[in-house]
């Protein structure tokens, strides 16, 4: 177990290394670099004058010497500085980072506990009526695009929620714990929807499968209560494939993390990251993806280890 | 509903309740929601107009811009033109900064001074590179002379220089996120793509400020906007969409305000390629536009047609009527067409940026209107980076859609844009005559020959269609019952904040 874990773990600076190069290059190949942005429109600066910026900022070293700059930098804990705000990177995407965390926490309990919830609901009443209802939920909650659940909860808390959930910006970094999840909510929830639809779904299956097994039919036969041999007997074994999902689905918050964090105003790494993109402003790009990267990885690490725990025929050696 | 439900959830809404109260404390603060982050509020590092209107804020300019676009005082009490490079400011004696301390003239000259130092570098070192020196006569007094004469100084003294305290650099390095200046308001926290906070300065040398506290939120998403202004979690919020405006209009706690911006949309046709090399065609196409159709359909009625002037710089503004084709007149379209050789019109692409969805929609029914004379536009939307870059980079474009703050001297309408050897002539117009009365409008100080030249230069560029010039903006400021005395500045500026009152 531990020498698999410390392989994985290894396994993640190729990786970074190849992420960092790719990083680098891709928002180069963006026509247009930061200098050409914050000069704007109605600047009148000598294409000498601009070329000194670019001088100033570093951006006139070759690529190879800027990746080495940069790996050498990462050794020391340095993710270099925002080329157009000064600030060093680091803190900036911890401080964001954090933020961005309260919502996909919110939405990875509130979707996870949600969806296998509901799945478990829907296994027990298969083929009932009831099961209509649950798959008119999973049918609006996996198709309806997240901008759109976003502004309507944005509605619903200003009109008939008014002051419960603020509708702008995030909680301040000295607020407490329930201020930060006051802010986080409704973007958290938003996420946790379709998160919530997919993960019921795929329990159902799994629960479905396993009800039909002959241990579970001897639970019931032993005459243990239906919730016992639901919870305890089923429930867990049908983990493994959620597991899975909720590792995947982890995945896909970060992604939607940039759709919600636009409609609720909420200075997260997903604004970071698209004003990053539309300043060219590199070295606070490429440490959003680095850490994305890294997290994912750890993520996934994380969930494969949990098999382990889920099913004790799974050995890690 | 089931007790176990009821129970948690009455409770949070008292709780939350007990903290929306908690937090209405007893301090007026004003809540104003903008969609674009500042990005930093050096004064010497403003490179859009949203830092501008900060940086006017923050740190007060020697002259400001009134409702008219004029200039009047604001640090200088009055100003002389000694000869024709010699101006002689003279400042308030009452003016203190944030942090203290009186302002001199040596503040000014430091100001001045480090803007145009190469090291900082500042965008906005450009308008101030005409001046040879800054002289400090006294404390209240300071001369600024210019390199040769050069009229649009003033403009460039007032819109890109903020008074700085030279004591703010030296603790923090840069002012991107601190600083003193001598507004009404003192900047107290920015955080970026969050919030910028300011509170009352209570020895402003102007009326005392009416509010305790004012908050900025960077809302980019305008229904966001929309929704946090209708809850009354923010108490102002602009736009520059008249659609977005428009369900506004219909809600009774709110008041829409608007005026014509001096940001127009300029079609810009590549004088470097086939066939808008000829001046025939780009004129055919200013007569096949409808201007009053598109500030209908687009503007809903709130925009006005606009010449290389905008309209609101009542000062310099030409009426459209005297300028060519400002009537929508299809047959000379078709007759200049047919006379360049291109009788059954041609085909091109017109690149917009989705950073103005506004833009792309006039592009829309430009598109439409340009069709009936058979010229057939394809539409290409570009991300603002990509659009600079073909813009002012590399002049790669058939033709182009822009809207930019044109405020200031009419020198920023002609000269950056149409004089032969400027890097910002990006559709390559070349007129020796133009370039001529640009140089004769620079060293013209006195007011009246400048309007004469200003005159003679907007007919001919519109005569020629140097460029097409559609509309004018306009800009909304929509704000809450309890806010009074509110004034929409057309460059959006703030000035009036010390004005402004909060009755809850």
């Amino acid at each position: 177990m531990l020498t698999f874990t410390v392989r994985r773990l290894l396994a993640i600076i190729p990786l970074m290394l190849g992420v960092i190069l790719i990083t680098m290059l891709l928002p180069r190949l963006i026509p247009g670099d930061v200098v050409t942005i914050m000069l704007g429109s109605e600047s009148v600066v000598s294409p000498q004058r601009a070329d000194e910026m670019r001088r100033l900022l570093g951006l006139d070293r070759s690529i190879p010497q800027q990746y080495w700059d940069y790996l050498t930098g990462l050794v020391r804990g340095d993710m270099g500085r925002s080329l157009r705000t000064g600030q060093p990177v680091g803190p900036l995407i911890v401080d964001r980072f954090m933020l961005s965390f309260y919502i996909s926490m919110l939405a990875i309990v509130l979707g996870t506990v949600g969806g296998v919830t509901l799945g478990v609901i829907a296994a027990r009443y298969r083929r009932t009526r009831a099961d209509l209802f649950f798959r008119i939920f999973n049918l609006i909650g996996l198709s309806v695009p997240r901008f759109w659940v976003a502004t309507l909860l944005l509605l619903a808390a200003t009109f008939y929620l008014a002051g419960t959930f603020p509708t702008v910006g995030a909680a301040r970094a000295d607020a407490s714990f329930l201020e930060r999840m006051r802010y986080a909510f409704l973007p958290g929830l938003t996420l946790a929807i379709p998160v919530a639809a997919v993960l019921a779904r795929i329990t159902q299956t799994a629960m479905a499968e396993v009800l039909a097994q002959d241990y579970v039919r001897v639970a019931h036969a032993k005459g243990l209560a239906r919730r016992v041999v639901f919870v305890k007997h089923a429930l867990r074994n049908a983990l493994i494939p959620v597991v899975t999902e909720v590792g995947l689905q982890t995945g896909f918050i970060f992604g939607g993390i940039v759709e919600v964090e636009v409609v609720f105003s909420y200075p997260g790494v997903g604004q970071l990251a698209l004003n990053a993109i539309s300043q060219r402003d590199y070295p606070v790009l490429q440490g959003v993806l680095l850490v994305i990267t890294v997290l994912f990885a750890l993520i996934n690490l994380i969930v494969d280890l949990s098999y382990a725990w889920l099913d004790p025929r799974i050995r890690y050696e | 509903m089931p007790r176990f439900v009821k129970t948690p959830m009455f409770a949070a809404i008292a709780l939350a309740l007990v903290m929306a109260i908690g937090s209405a404390a007893a301090q007026k603060t004003l809540r104003i929601g903008i969609d674009v982050d500042p990005i930093n509020l050096d004064p010497a590092q403003m490179s859009h107009m949203e830092a501008h209107r900060f940086v006017a804020l923050i740190y007060p300019t020697l002259l400001k811009y009134d409702a008219q676009l004029r200039l009047v005082p604001h640090l200088a009490t009055s100003f002389e033109i000694l000869d024709d490079r010699t101006y002689e400011f003279t400042l308030r004696d009452d003016v203190m900064f944030h942090h203290g301390r009186l302002m001199v003239a040596d503040d000014v000259k430091f100001s001045i001074e480090r803007i145009l130092d190469p090291e900082v570098p500042s965008p906005e070192a450009f308008e101030l590179e005409p001046i040879e020196e800054v002289v400090v006569v006294d404390d209240h007094t300071v001369r600024i002379i210019t390199k040769e004469p050069f009229a649009p100084i003033l403009h460039g003294l007032t819109f890109g220089l903020g008074i700085h305290a030279p004591e703010s650099v030296e603790e923090f390095g840069d002012l991107r996120f601190f600083g003193s200046g001598t507004g009404p308001f003192r900047l107290v926290e920015y955080i970026p793509d969050s919030i910028v906070i300011l509170e009352r300065f209570d020895d402003y040398f102007g009326p005392a400020p009416l509010l305790d506290r004012v908050e900025y939120h960077i809302i980019p998403d305008a229904p966001a906007r929309t929704t946090a202004l209708r809850a009354g979690d923010i108490d102002v919020a602009r736009y520059d969409d008249a659609k977005a405006v428009a369900p506004l209009r219909r809600d009774a706690n709110l008041t829409v305000d608007y005026v014509g911006a001096p940001r127009i949309l300029h079609y810009h046709l590549n004088h470097r390629r086939a066939p808008f090399d000829d001046a025939r065609v780009r004129l055919a196409m200013s007569c096949a536009i409808d201007r009053e159709a598109i500030a209908q359909l687009v503007f809903l009625g709130d925009a006005l047609p606009s010449g290389p002037i905008p309209p609101s710089m009542t000062d310099w503004a030409l009426p459209t009527d005297e300028m060519p084709c400002y009537t929508r007149d299809l047959d000379r379209a078709r007759e200049l067409l047919a006379e360049a050789g291109y009788p059954d019109g041609f085909a091109s692409t017109m690149v917009g940026t989705t950073r103005f969805p506004v833009d792309i929609e006039v592009g829309q029914v430009m598109k439409e209107q340009l069709a009936e004379v058979g010229i057939e536009m394809e539409i290409e939307q570009v991300e603002w980076g990509d659009l600079l870059d073909l813009w002012i980079t590399r002049f790669d474009f058939d033709t182009l859609l822009i809207t930019s703050f044109t405020g200031r001297d009419p020198d920023a309408n002609f000269g950056r844009r149409f004089e032969s050897t400027s890097t910002r002539n990006a559709v390559g117009y070349d007129n020796p005559e133009v370039d001529d009365l640009i140089a004769r409008s620079r060293t013209t100080i006195d007011f009246d020959t400048r309007w004469e030249i200003f005159r003679d230069l907007q007919l001919i560029i519109t005569e020629e269609s140097a460029k097409i010039f559609v509309v004018e903006y306009p800009y909304y400021e929509v704000y809450r019952d309890e806010v009074v005395n509110w004034v929409t500045h057309p460059m959006g500026m703030h000035y009036h904040l010390d004005q402004v009152d909060l009755q809850r």
